[in-house]
């Protein structure tokens, strides 16, 4: 672990508020995360816990108005990334950051090829092609950019990648839709990759068999890599360390090895009880709904729908407090422990 | 009676493919491909198989939304394969489906009440008294409050909005409810919900269920027998006990290992992995033979040639050549 311990993305307080007709909604409300170098974490939570708008604000793709960002900071490689220029973004994504969408259908562009999508996306060097650069060198920048496509290609052991490029998105499953799209993500090298999602809309084995290549590339590779996920399982099975996230809030953060052992967060133990097990067990689910983001509790925002709540749960809201195993938890119901190392 | 509230004989579904200016029928897509079936009554029989299987055809053709191109379908002991309208509408409050999206299969200009309404209606069914009297008792049966009858889709949440669909088809007292993908475009914690509320149901309307689906790890939960499908053909039958610890087609087998599963514990449960090549070929240009062979990992020159449905020392029934010396090679290991 101590070899992964250099952070390479780091969020500090993050707060993102979206303003609309109705009010201002809080979406996050003080996240904070890190990813350190050559470390897969995921983000899990149920739909509409603000996993997205965390991950999307990293690369920049919120935009503002409506969204305000009222606190915090990111920082990648020690450079800040907000309120940088469409210029300065231009460096970060793509080379640095790249992120693989959710959704394998829409994110190809249906007209162009699957060769024109991927040398294009080489082509891009952080600069415009204009009318200036020459013919010749435009022409090198697209061979080069060919090569690279059908390297990356093998990489991901896409059979006949020469046949691949010349095939228009229609053509291909959603299986092969999706390694393209990891392949786009891929095809610089990036520092860190986020992945929104892969794999969801598509059926388990084809899903397995995805995680497992993209997997083996990021490591291979040496890259970072944010994964997002509502499937626990799946966040298992990719990740050295998981964010749990609700209703905008990392409310436990741990070695996925641990998580998986034993949760804290009422919220965590409920989510990991709803999944059907194999044995046969399945727990009850958990009450309620997501609160209401223009008008959240004034304390712990799972206070509805928690089973353990006390009656201070509604007044003050817990922190993301560390306790004495190393695990960061967000309740009161570890509040003791906390002052018990204290004092 | 009859112990059976539902069989299947030999189902086949075959859409044809026009080309052309005459549009001449140049093949079919076989979406289903002979399917038996038996259905108990108060049981609940999942199918389960990846996206293009066929699974939801079948649900629709035994709803009778198709018409068959070959086989019989005895509901209640009744021939239903060729019966007309009228006798299909009346046969349909035996019968009811719950649709896959929530948010689509509402009427988004209708409220709640009226979607709760709309069987009532059509069948003529007492009057408007009575009606709403049936709707607010629906509305309680699947444990939401009366006064989301006056509000419209929009307002409800997934999980909400799943629990009309629900009710809608409890209105009308069915016997049978084909559930196709109730819970997919739900979280987990919601839909842990939805399912204890479909197994209460179950035991107090002694409902039977049709469960389509392609979340294995659901199936162990609320199924008393699995089918697997794969290109429109039942590879495995069997109770969900025997499927999870003997599972025998190598098709199933590979399902399986790709669970994502969150405990060690369940992970051992699990067959070792196996690598499936590729994805599954399209109904319009099935491989012959075992359909299966060009993604199985174990494929010999005999799976050219279609295997049959066949019983297993374990009691369930599988379409594989193989199994014998698939089972035999994982002892030697």
């Amino acid at each position: 672990m101590s070899v992964k311990s250099e952070a390479l993305l780091e969020i500090k307080g993050l707060k993102v508020n979206f303003k609309s007709f109705e009010g201002t909604a809080q979406v996050i409300n003080g996240v904070s995360l890190k990813v350190n170098k050559g470390e897969v974490i995921s983000l899990v939570g149920e739909s509409g816990c603000g996993k997205s708008v965390t991950v999307r604000s990293i690369l920049g793709l919120v935009p503002t108005p409506p969204a305000q960002f009222t606190n915090g900071d990111i920082t990648f490689e020690g450079q800040s990334l907000l309120g940088l220029s469409e210029k300065e973004w231009q460096k970060i994504r793509g080379k640095g950051i790249s992120m693989i969408f959710q959704d394998p259908m829409t994110a190809l562009n249906p007209v162009f090829t699957i060769g024109q999508h991927l040398i294009d996306v080489y082509m891009w060097q952080g600069k415009r092609n204009t009318l200036f650069t020459s013919m010749k060198e435009k022409r090198e920048l697209r061979k080069k950019g060919r090569a690279r496509a059908i390297e990356i290609l093998e990489k991901m052991r896409i059979p006949d990648p020469e046949g691949i490029l010349e095939r228009y998105p229609i053509e291909l499953s959603g299986g092969m839709r999706q390694r393209i799209i990891i392949a786009l993500a891929l095809i610089h090298t990036p520092k860190l990759l986020i992945a929104d999602e892969p794999g969801t809309a598509l059926d388990v084995s084809v899903q397995d068999q995805i995680l497992i290549e993209l997997k083996r590339l990021v490591e291979m590779e040496g890259i970072s890599m944010i994964f997002i996920t509502h499937n626990l399982g799946v966040a298992r099975m990719i990740s050295d360390r998981v964010y749990v996230m609700y209703a905008g809030e990392v409310v436990e953060e741990a070695t996925t090895q641990s998580l998986f052992s034993q949760s804290y967060h009422p919220y965590t133990q409920g989510l990991l009880s709803s999944i059907p097990k194999l044995n046969g067990q399945m727990g009850d689910g958990i009450d309620g709904r997501i609160p209401d983001f223009l008008n959240p509790p004034q304390g712990c925002r799972f206070y509805d729908r928690c089973s353990e709540r006390m009656d201070h749960c509604s007044l003050t809201p817990p922190k993301l407090q560390t306790l004495s195993d190393g695990r960061k938890v967000s309740c009161h119901l570890f509040a003791e422990e906390v002052v018990g190392i204290h004092g | 009676m009859d112990n059976y509230i539902l069989q299947v004989e030999n189902l086949k579904k075959y859409f044809p493919i026009k080309k052309g200016f005459f549009k001449k029928k140049v093949g079919d897509v076989k979406a289903v491909d002979e399917i038996s079936l038996k259905l108990e009554r108060g049981k609940t029989l999942a199918i389960v198989g990846e996206s293009g299987s066929g699974k939801t055809t079948l649900a629709k053709s035994i709803m009778r939304f198709y018409d068959l191109t070959e086989g019989k379908i005895l509901f209640d002991g009744k021939d239903i394969t060729t019966i007309n309208e009228q006798k299909l509408k009346k046969l349909k409050q035996d019968m009811q489906m719950v649709h896959q999206d929530p948010t689509t299969s509402l009427n988004p200009r209708k409220k709640i009440k009226d979607i709760l309404e709309a069987p009532l209606l059509i069948h003529n069914m007492g009057d408007a008294a009575s009606r709403l009297k049936r709707v607010k008792e629906l509305i309680n049966i699947v444990e939401l409050p009366e006064e989301f009858l006056y509000r419209y889709p929009h307002s409800l949440s997934g999980g909400q909005k799943q629990r009309i669909g629900i009710a809608r088809a409890l209105a009308l007292n069915p016997k049978f409810i084909v559930l196709d993908e109730p819970t997919s475009a739900l979280d987990v914690s919601v839909q842990a919900k939805i399912i204890t509320l479909l197994k209460d149901l179950q035991k107090k309307f002694n409902l039977t269920y049709l469960f389509i689906t392609h979340d294995l790890s659901l199936v162990r939960n609320f199924a008393d027998d699995v089918g697997v499908m794969y290109l429109g053909s039942i590879v495995e039958y069997s109770d969900v006990e025997t499927l999870y610890t003997h599972p025998q087609n190598p098709y199933t087998q590979s399902l399986l290992s790709s669970i994502p599963v969150v405990s060690d514990d369940e992970q051992s449960m699990l067959p070792k992995k196996i690598p499936l090549t590729g994805e599954i070929p399209s109904p319009s240009n099935m491989p012959t033979g075992c359909k299966f062979h060009t993604r199985c990992p174990f494929a010999e020159d005999i799976c050219l040639t279609s295997p049959a449905l066949l019983e297993t020392e374990y009691g369930s029934f599988t379409r594989c050549h193989l199994v014998e010396k698939i089972n035999k090679q994982k002892i030697g290991v």
